[in-house]
């Protein structure tokens, strides 16, 4: 039971790795309905510049808080600067956009590759971070709670900002009915690119965080886009809360199944997958089309 | 004008000269053929690293010879597989039908080589696997088309599995990546281990290529009571195995021991200390003292700017293998192909890891297996040091052809 | 303040407006008539940018606006209801006029919510609840009010009568009158032939995308044939 307990943990650790990743990609398809694969580019343009940071400075939380920036700034870019103006000009299907952004997503790694070879790169863990944990009879990595640690905090700061703020109030608008945002006088493009940058920068978040326990390479971004996916498709797409429950859901589901029934731990994520998309295409939790 | 029927002879001897020369000269162009070999490893990926290796060793072996086999230059064209088997049987086709290649070489992942493996006999195409370690690609897919120049994981395996059981390990955890060559070497490892007293209390599996958080196994390791865990895990898995293995405070509870993939060179830069007093079981290292091996790690020193690994011996042996064949043929491929294979079968000769020498079912025998634990050496970098060594088993039967 | 002239807008390859011309004076009350289909939103979204003319222009305040996007449009004094209202089903009564609130920082004549809760007593009651949780009259209130919020010169609004009780239609005629005894002007698109008479100074009627009838509202009531052919009254 205490051993069920511990791989309890390990799933919502898990969890909290890929809710980081699904939200961004949530609000960002919930808001401008952008299939954007390249999600998996920031979170690899994030482990890398954290990666630059942290070997200049020595110092992990210095690459934490300066490593999302990379991303934040190249997703407002790429949102304002191509995507917005190929939708502006009725170039922009879902599948235009799949297509330019799965592109975007192996040039990345090709880019990575190029400058960084695939070699392998790592960031400590800070020190304040390295110790363990006595917990039901296993010693826990105090790092992997930290993750948990960080995954809740952003969630509850991300809802308190969507359901209290004026910004989260325009952003709930918008998922709702663009048009009449626009013709309220507020330039929608603006806050489309924030967005856009904003779900980046936590993509890029989630790659720094997470180099401490497993490795930085030049093809990260592209295991982790199927998950990520899955987990926006179970929460309902634009559906923050939701996501934190499908992440939860599917990092559990796939960390049990790796302790007790490993052959199905592929299957196991996209049965859930198929099964949501077949009786429940709007996502596990809310009505289509609610940001919370 | 009038010719004279000397002018005529002279006229007609010129002409018939003339075309001799030019027949020859054809001929001596067709005698100095290229041979064309079709490279397929997988380039991108979790295995990029150890790729970039077997390439470079390979590439070495036929430097030694200049390029060149009896006058005949040597030319590679690379194709990647992408650790996916329908990509691996499109290359190969695409080796076969429009690069018109002599042979194939290469291939790291099991998957692939399965799938190859018929088409190579189907095709009549010589295959000659680099790695593709599973039982089964000289067992129950053997061919006279296909040699491998490494070993079968039941060799490596099977004889590290006896090893740990008499030197006093009990019971055991397996960890390894859930497809063909994992389940090989976990499967080779778990009956060498048992039929020596040994017991393993629990086989532990991930899915390829889609890890990347092993805490759920290395959790349930940790409380399985079992004195080690036995793992297989190469490239971008075998760090975070490590890394995490760490991590959850196991590397005083319950040691990691492996192989030489999960503990490579190239991972060292990314695992820091953690590579440091490791063990883990070698078919080969730098240090190996004999002639063969000392040449090797010169020349590649010399070439690349570091020391081999592994995998580059292991691309090494297999370009080598590829050359001494080529030539004792005078340099060319035989029309029957076949030819090549068996004469690929009855060479010897001494490899960087020890002496190479094939079975009936053109599987490369492992002479040694070395014992190694990474130290630290006098200059402060890490280094491995051989604690002991035994002899690789046999291959496991199941090829039912005769050839 | 509003000078629309020659209009000529497209869905795809149809052509809906074919050389509409409009006019608002200050605050005067304009409405547009005609039947379903005639064009009457198309205008709307015409002028507003949301559905852009191909050919034609369209003037405020002596400002060519015809290219401008949306956004720029409404900042320069335009406030618009449309014909589903246009209300947030996930967001408050509060946050709706909020966010008009901020989006109308540069207006002069911008209004306070408290001060359109003033005006909406209603909506004050239901401050706390979400857009689609409010009747469809109060949706409509609501609509007003956001488009109050944000002090515009010129206020257009599309069919508000629709789906509304009479007695919810006195109340928004008498909300409406007064916005117009405010100074603001009106450019109002109505079904309801008596409500839009009874609110408008000048009437223009379309059929077909074509501006069959321009005229003082007078005219237009002493006028039985244009009203039958066009207007079925």
């Amino acid at each position: 039971m205490q051993i069920f307990l511990i791989q309890l943990l390990n799933g919502v650790q898990l969890s909290m790795l890929v809710f980081l990743l699904a939200v961004g990609l949530t609000l960002i398809f919930g808001l401008m309905n952008i299939l954007n694969l390249a999600h998996g580019a920031f979170f690899t343009m994030g482990a890398y510049f954290g990666l630059v940071v942290a070997n200049k400075t020595g110092s992990f939380w210095l690459a934490l808080l300066i490593g999302p920036l990379l991303p934040f700034v190249a997703g407002m870019l790429l949102q304002f600067f191509v995507l917005q103006p190929l939708a502006q000009r009725g170039r922009s299907t879902h599948l235009d956009l799949a297509l330019l952004t799965f592109g975007l997503l192996f040039a990345t790694a090709g880019a990575v590759e190029y400058i960084y070879g695939s070699a392998f790169h790592s960031i400590g863990t800070p020190d304040l971070l390295k110790g363990r944990v006595a917990l039901l009879g296993i010693e826990f990595p105090l790092y992997r709670l930290f993750i948990i640690a960080v995954g809740i905090a952003i969630a509850a700061a991300l809802v308190l900002v969507i359901d209290r703020t004026l910004v989260g109030a325009t952003l709930r608008a918008g998922v709702d009915n663009r048009e009449m945002v626009t013709a309220l006088g507020i330039n929608i493009n603006v806050l489309f690119a924030l967005v856009f940058g904003f779900g980046s920068a936590l993509a890029g978040f989630a790659g720094i965080v997470s180099a401490p326990i497993m490795s930085i390479y030049s093809n990260m971004g592209i295991g982790i886009v199927v998950t990520t996916f899955v987990v926006v498709v179970v929460g309902g797409l634009g559906n923050l809360k939701g996501s934190f429950y499908a992440a939860l859901i599917v990092g559990v589901t796939d960390t049990l199944a790796q302790a007790y029934l490993p052959e199905a731990e592929l299957f196991a994520i996209y049965a859930m997958l198929i099964a949501v998309m077949i009786f429940r295409p709007q996502g596990l939790f809310g009505a289509a089309g609610r940001v919370a | 004008m009038v010719v004279s029927f000397e002018g005529c002879t002279r006229i007609g001897l010129a002409v018939a000269i003339g075309i001799a020369t030019l027949s020859n000269v054809t001929v001596y162009a067709q005698e100095k053929r290229a041979i064309k070999i079709g490279l397929m490893l997988p380039y991108k990926g979790v295995y990029a690293l150890p790729t970039e290796s077997i390439d470079r060793g390979f590439q070495l072996a036929l430097e030694e010879f200049g390029n060149k086999a009896n006058g005949h230059p040597v030319e590679i064209v690379r194709a990647d597989d992408e650790l996916t088997p329908n990509v691996g049987v499109q290359k190969f086709n695409k080796f076969v039908q429009s690069d018109k290649v002599d042979l194939v070489a290469g291939v790291v992942g099991s998957n692939v080589g399965i799938a190859i493996s018929e088409l190579a006999d189907k095709n009549k195409m010589p295959m000659v696997f680099v790695n593709a370690f599973a039982d089964e690609i000289t067992g129950k897919f053997c061919s006279p088309y296909i040699a491998r120049t490494s070993f079968s994981a039941n060799a490596f395996e099977y004889a590290s599995g006896k090893y740990w059981a008499s030197k006093g390990i009990k019971t055991a955890v397996t960890m390894g990546p859930d497809y063909s060559a994992g389940r090989a070497f976990i499967g080779g490892f778990r009956r060498g281990f048992e039929d020596n007293g040994g017991k393993v209390i629990e086989e532990l599996w991930t899915p390829f290529q889609k890890t990347k958080d092993y805490s759920a196994a290395l959790t349930q390791a940790a409380n399985s009571g079992a004195q080690i865990i036995y793992a297989f895990y190469a490239g971008a898995e075998a760090i975070q195995v490590v890394k995490q293995h760490a991590d959850f405070g196991l590397r005083s509870k319950i040691p990691l021991i492996g192989d030489h993939w999960v503990y490579d060179e190239a991972l060292w830069p990314a695992l820091g200390d953690l590579a440091l007093n490791a063990q883990h079981v070698a078919t080969h290292y730098p240090g190996i003292q004999s002639e063969a091996n000392e040449k090797f790690v010169k020349a590649y020193a010399a070439r690349y700017k570091q020391t081999p690994d592994v995998s580059a011996e292991l691309g090494y042996d297999n370009g080598k293998a590829i050359m001494l064949t080529l030539e004792s043929l005078g340099g060319q491929m035989p029309e029957d192909r076949t030819k090549f294979i068996s004469t690929m079968r009855d060479l010897t000769f001494d490899a960087p890891r020890g002496k190479i020498k094939f079975n009936a079912q053109n599987s490369a025998l492992l002479e040694k297996v070395y014992v190694i634990e990474i130290v630290k050496g006098p200059d402060g970098t890490l280094q491995r040091k051989s604690l002991d060594e035994f002899p690789g088993a046999g291959d496991l039967p199941g090829c039912t052809k005769s050839f | 303040m509003l000078k629309v002239e020659r209009l000529h807008t497209y869905y795809g390859e149809s052509h809906i407006l074919q050389g509409v011309d409009v006019c608002v004076a200050t605050a005067q009350c304009v409405a547009v008539l005609g039947r379903n289909g005639a064009g009457k939103t198309t205008t709307l979204r015409s002028i507003l940018g949301l559905t852009p003319a191909r050919r034609g222009r369209v003037e405020f305040n002596g400002v060519d606006i015809t290219r401008l996007p949306t956004h720029r449009i409404v900042k320069s004094g335009i406030a618009f209801v449309p014909e589903d209202r246009g209300i947030f089903p996930t967001v408050t009564v509060e946050e709706h006029l909020a966010i008009a609130y901020g989006a109308s920082r540069r207006r002069p004549g911008r209004k306070p919510v408290e001060q359109v809760f003033e005006i909406f007593p209603r909506l004050a009651e239901r401050r706390r609840s979400l857009g689609g949780q409010l009747s469809g009259g109060e949706q409509q209130m609501l609509a007003i009010g956001r488009a109050l919020v944000a002090g515009p010169d010129l206020m257009i609004l599309d069919e508000p009568s629709e789906g509304l009780a009479p007695v919810i239609i006195e109340r928004l005629e008498a909300v409406l009158k007064d916005v117009k005894a405010s100074g603001t002007a009106i450019l109002l698109v109505e079904q309801n032939y008596h409500l839009a008479t009874r609110l408008a100074d000048y009437v223009y009627v379309l059929c077909q995308g074509r501006v069959e009838f321009a005229g003082a509202t007078q005219s237009l009531i002493a006028n039985g044939d244009v009203r039958r052919t066009y207007l079925s009254v």
